[in-house]
């Protein structure tokens, strides 16, 4: 990987662009899609896992409520590996906009005990693995979710 | 047809303590494997129940209120619950979430039986 | 299940057009073939055999060019998994009259290019060019979809 210098501001990019059918188990192919970039860039296994967890949460959002399960319509996930970090962003079609509150909720589980519904982790989840998220609004108009990761020499 | 990684669901006794064997993918689709294994040792009166997990099997956040849900019941019945076979990400998870408060983690389904024995001894 | 041409259970993927990315897509195209329940020897043969295709696309079709990219999608079709991948054409292939036999290859008469395609062959039920609208050029590779009938385990 090459030596960043004042002459060359503009860090490398390679972009894997994926999209997938909005059914649920698809969000795999994201997760091994993810890893095996990451593995190339040389994040260690312990990050290449939650990179894969924080992917398949995020696609799962995507394809559960942003694309309501429509498998005609796609989740995209972009893929951007730069020198000293790699981004992922995933984008729905906002069947259902991401409530703004419930991306900086941290569930406690002695109160989840006593409910019904006792899911509610995965944003949650992305927000602990990933060294930046980001939730933003997708050039479609859907929800969209920036994840970075930073590679740790 | 089956999916090489749909989840799989056993339930066995060793030494007194309910074994359910969970091969494959923790996630949406699990629930009603899961609740109807856990459901069928209890109601054979199982006081230890293990959760023996595969190693690099995928669990979701999905998955984690299924496992949350368990642990709801298990209080309920006042059972001793513990899981083994967890890689390491996932016992992180498991440690992030707060499931480790309401259940033992083991590297094995061996240590997990010592572990339960040390508990019935006391 | 019948499975007739079915534009929901699709899969695009774009690539930077630079050696080393194609197994990045071979992971991501296993992970679809394995939610199709194909089996993992079918799998193999195909993850062979993508790579093998893009690799003539990075290196042939788009001159090594690294501002290129490579488009890959899957899709079922009936009881096979069609997959095309193409590039931008920067030399768009040509097809020998006759197709040269390895003594003759292994005599250094022809490009290796040709040893690629002939591997493919090999382990697809169809695979060759096909036209496509627009420049570049399109390679497709067909897969009768054998599945995993029983649980290997």
């Amino acid at each position: 990987m090459g030596k960043s210098d004042n002459l060359s501001p503009e860090p490398v990019e390679k972009i894997i662009e994926l999209r997938l059918p909005s059914k649920l188990g698809y969000e795999r192919v994201a997760m091994d899609t993810a890893a095996s970039l990451a593995r190339r860039m040389g994040f260690h296994d312990d990050r290449v896992e939650s990179l894969k967890t924080a992917v398949s949460e995020a696609v799962t959002n995507a394809i559960e409520h942003g694309n309501q399960q429509d498998a005609a319509v796609k989740v995209v996930v972009l893929l951007t590996a730069r020198d000293d970090e790699l981004i992922i962003s995933v984008a729905d079609q906002g069947r259902k906009i991401l409530d703004q509150g419930c991306t900086t909720r941290s569930p406690q589980i002695t109160d989840v005990l006593e409910k019904f519904d006792k899911g509610g982790w995965g944003i949650w989840l992305i927000r602990e693995l990933m060294d930046e998220v980001e939730f933003t609004t997708a050039p479609s108009g859907g929800n969209q979710v920036r994840m970075v990761i930073h590679l740790e020499q | 047809m089956m999916l090489e990684d749909e989840l799989t669901v056993g339930t066995r006794d060793r030494e007194g303590v309910a074994i359910i064997d969970l091969g494959g993918d923790v996630t949406t689709f699990a629930e009603e494997k899961i609740n109807s294994a856990y459901r069928e040792v209890t109601n054979k009166g199982a006081r230890f129940v293990l959760l023996n997990f595969r190693q690099n099997d995928y669990i979701n956040s999905a998955g984690i209120a299924i496992l949350i849900g368990i642990v709801t019941e298990v209080n309920r019945n006042h059972q001793k619950l513990a899981v083994s076979g967890l890689s390491q990400h996932f016992q992180k998870i498991f440690r992030m979430v707060g499931l480790a408060q309401y259940a033992e983690i083991y590297q094995s389904e061996d240590e997990a039986i010592t572990g339960f024995k040390r508990l019935n001894a006391a | 299940m019948t499975y007739s041409t079915n534009p929901i259970t699709s899969l695009e993927l774009t690539l930077p057009n630079e050696l080393g990315y194609e197994l990045v897509a071979r992971d991501a195209v296993a992970a679809f073939a394995r939610r199709l329940g194909m089996s993992l020897d079918q799998i193999d043969d195909l993850k062979t055999a993508l790579c093998e295709a893009c690799i003539n696309a990075i290196e042939h079709g788009n001159s090594l060019k690294p501002d290129l990219r490579v488009e890959i999608s899957c899709r079922v079709e009936d009881e096979r998994l069609v997959i095309e991948v193409c590039d931008e054409g920067v030399c768009p292939f040509a097809p020998k009259s006759e197709p040269l036999s390895i003594m003759e290859k292994l005599a250094g008469l022809g490009s290796l290019r040709g040893m690629g395609l002939m591997l493919i062959s090999q382990l697809c039920d169809e695979s060759g060019f096909v036209s496509r609208n627009g420049t570049g050029n399109c390679f497709r590779l067909a897969f009768q979809r054998r599945h995993v009938t029983r649980l290997g385990r």
